[in-house]
């Protein structure tokens, strides 16, 4: 123990001592009672239980040695402290798995703050509280707090928490612990306790804490949520001890709660900005590819502004949604470009390079020699080097350190004070053929569509048509989806809010609790929120079904019930390919099929609308207005659509 | 294409032919190469009809295939797989297998014209 921690700890027995309701005849009947009430049932504490009563207590312990000065009720609390100091944040919910080591906080949120600024979210399991957090963060543009165990509990959010860093997404994460070994109940208590919890979570959190006492902690929750907030964003964490939430409050008045201030993006150099904005102008096949841009409603008409200044062709990764699917300019050849700028990707390498997945795995430059490859964003500005998911290096010609949204529009002031009227007919030709090429590749992917339109499974161009169709009237988002081509290539995804990315990380279990925390942030504008749900994510997690239930939160579940771990079974048919055998045995292992899982029943189970599995396409249309009826209601509902693959 | 691989590939094609057109392609041959289609993973990325999927980057539509590919061409694609489509040797798919598979692959409707289907005109 710290030097700083063994003083805090005397202080806060002094504190404990001042802030306690004592009185006389309470402190000296208090051990009485005990004696005389008979342990409640089911506490665990009866005489028919196997748990052992504690020990009396060691004199030289450091708690309070006598009976006398053991107090049996507070009028304050730590916790209450905590959450006067979270309503400074706009925290509109705490997505919560319950365990006994918040529950000190716990009890405050719901009596002290009234259950609001944070509200509770119910969570059956960790990581669907943080995969909830995650949705929620990207469509609400502010994060929304988690909490666990600090030890069995932050386990489970692990990967959830993996995929909101590699999404670049702000996590709030709270955890509690019971720091002090001399404070610490039985067996399990030790269990759930640890020196030091985020270190199993360190390399991918941005900064984390665990504040010895409460102004600490004020300065640490309120530095977390900007250092969360600031581009690259992230996960961080606080550690919370158990002691600190349940302790009184020494002196309230001498405690301050530091104004958030949060910090202004930086943007890109402008002298940097100025020879790209030339380089720009100058080139032939200027292309741009985004993939994390968004961060407000504002990127997209952004990048907007600048590719129709250029006339260049947009790439959009999906990351978020950074560009109008339907406008002439999305598209573009790597191959053909001869400046490749690329803003807010991580994985630039993956981006100009083909990557053979063969026996041996060949890579293929994609540009042409002589093209040259800028980056604009914040990637260069943080990395950790445990986890790879900072892609493979790739020399470029210019990386410009800088928030993409905020830097583009000097980069786009900077252009056009470039272009003059010189080259605007070439401009407008190259506009022209990205257009016709875009309007090309929609009408060839409708003619693909057709194909297997009435068979089944369904096809998964069928599924989405049937689905648009009934929710493009509405102000729809999609939350999340197991298929890209046929939405992102047939839907209007004109708002940025109309798409919410993706896991980030592609760790399974994501996209079902994901879906909701996008939902529940829709639910304050009323939009129309539908998740295309695989099956296999489904199964990490369903129990997050409940949570939408119980909460009210509307969105409409679509299941692609291809039966499988779809990617996996292909992966293995490579493998036995590749190996000359068994060809015909790569369902082993990757597919669900005896029994198959009726998802409806078990949405019904969770209090959710279910319906399905639907096999045949003509069934699907009056299913889903149906469920589109409910979720206009304000209910969650899942249709379960069996599908052919992808 | 290097001309040792072409002669053998012709080979392997005057086979599967052999196989296929040298008897009609009758329902039993199509539903074989449909059940093959099935068990053997080819619907795995191309879709249960032909329709195309996505593996590790997109797997063409095989419905109507012989509308832009020769039979050549496609028996090329299945025994040497290209891209990052795995290859289906003669060791785990003979030609008579494959010769059905074609076969199955033919039996299949192409692309309709997208105006046909109102959804897909929104």
């Amino acid at each position: 123990m710290s030097k700083d921690h063994e003083q805090d700890t005397v202080t806060g027995r002094r504190d404990f001592l001042k802030g306690a309701t004592l009185t006389a005849g309470a402190a000296a009947l208090a051990p009485v009672v005990a004696a005389a009430d008979p342990a409640p049932a089911g506490s665990g504490l009866s005489s028919g239980s196997t748990r052992q009563m504690p020990p009396p207590p060691n004199p030289n312990d450091s708690m309070p040695p006598s009976e006398d000065a053991d107090p049996i009720v507070l009028t304050s609390s730590g916790g209450d402290f905590m959450v006067d100091v979270f309503k400074t944040l706009d925290l509109e919910y705490m997505a919560t798995m319950c365990a006994s080591t918040f529950r000190g906080l716990h009890e405050s949120v719901i009596n002290y703050g009234d259950n609001s600024k944070p509200e509770i979210l119910t969570c059956p399991h960790e990581e669907i509280a943080v995969a909830i957090a995650h949705g929620y963060a990207k469509m609400a543009g502010k994060p929304c707090a988690a909490i666990a165990h600090g030890t069995v509990g932050l386990q489970h959010a692990s990967m959830a928490l993996y995929n909101a860093w590699c999404d670049r997404a702000p996590i709030y994460m709270l955890i509690g612990n019971i720091a002090a070994g001399n404070k610490r109940l039985y067996d399990f208590e030790w269990q759930h306790s640890a020196q030091d919890c985020a270190a199993t979570v360190r390399d991918y959190l941005k900064w984390d804490d665990q504040p010895t006492n409460l102004q600490s902690f004020a300065e640490s929750a309120v530095r977390a949520h900007k250092i969360a907030m600031t581009p690259p964003m992230g996960p961080v964490l606080i550690s919370l001890d158990q002691f600190l939430q349940e302790g009184p409050i020494a002196n309230r008045g001498a405690l301050t709660i530091p104004k958030l201030t949060q910090v202004v993006p930086p943007v890109g150099d402008p002298a940097a900005l100025d020879e790209l904005a030339r380089m720009l102008v100058e080139a032939e096949y200027p292309l741009i590819v985004a993939d994390r841009l968004s961060r407000t409603p504002a990127a997209m008409g952004r990048l907007v502004e600048l590719a129709e200044a250029l006339q260049c062709g947009v790439i959009d990764k999906l990351g978020r949604l950074n560009f109008p699917n339907q406008h002439p300019l999305r598209g573009g050849d790597v191959e053909k470009a001869d400046l490749i700028l690329t803003i807010e990707v991580d994985d630039v390498y993956g981006t100009v390079h083909i990557l053979r997945d063969r026996v041996n795995r060949a890579t293929i430059p994609m540009m042409k020699p002589g093209a040259k490859l800028v980056t604009l964003g914040c990637a260069d500005l943080f990395q950790k080097s445990n986890y790879q998911d900072f892609q493979r290096y790739d020399g470029v010609d210019m990386a410009i350190a800088g928030d993409g949204e905020d830097s583009l529009p000097l980069l786009t002031e900077l252009v056009k004070k470039r272009l003059g009227t010189g080259g605007q007919s070439q401009r407008e030709a190259r506009g022209k053929a990205l257009a016709e090429a875009h309007n090309d590749l929609i009408e060839r992917t409708k003619q693909r569509a057709t194909i297997g339109w009435d068979a089944s499974p369904i096809s998964t161009a069928r599924m989405c048509a049937e689905l648009y169709h009934q929710i493009s009237g509405l102000d729809w988002s999609l939350v999340g989806s197991g298929v890209y081509n046929w939405p992102h290539m047939l839907w209007n995804f004109d708002k940025t809010y109309r798409w919410n990315g993706d896991s980030g990380g592609s760790g399974i279990g994501y996209l079902l609790p994901g879906a909701l925390g996008g939902a529940l942030a829709n639910k304050a504008h009323g939009r129309f929120s539908v998740c295309i749900q695989p099956d296999g994510d489904f199964n990490f997690v369903p129990s997050t079904l409940w949570t939408a239930a119980h909460h009210r939160i509307p969105i409409l579940y679509i299941m692609h019930n291809n039966r499988a771990y779809h990617m996996e079974y292909m992966y293995l048919q490579a493998m036995a390919n590749r190996r000359q055998r068994g060809i015909d045995k790569a369902y082993i292992g990757t597919t669900f099929r005896d029994p198959y899982i009726d998802y409806a029943t078990v949405a019904k189970g969770f209090g959710v609308h279910g319906e399905g599995p639907i096999t045949d396409p003509k069934d699907l249309a009056p299913a889903i207005a149906r469920a589109v009826a409910l979720v206009q209601r304000g209910e969650p509902a899942l249709i379960d659509v069996v599908t052919d693959p992808r | 294409m290097h001309s040792k691989n072409l002669s053998w590939l012709l080979v392997a094609a005057l086979g599967i032919a052999a196989t296929c057109w040298g008897a009609a392609a009758d329902s039993n041959r199509i539903a074989n190469g449909k059940r093959l289609y099935i068990t053997d993973g080819c619907f795995e990325c191309h879709g249960r009809v032909g329709e195309g999927g996505a593996f590790n980057g997109p797997a063409p539509a095989l419905a109507g295939i012989f509308s832009r590919r020769s039979s050549l061409e496609v028996i090329s694609s299945v025994r040497k797989g290209p891209n990052d489509m795995p290859a289906y040797t003669d060791k785990v798919l003979s030609n008579q297998e494959l010769g059905d598979i074609l076969a199955y692959l033919r039996s299949l409707p192409g692309p309709a014209d997208p105006k046909s289907i109102a959804l897909l005109n929104k």
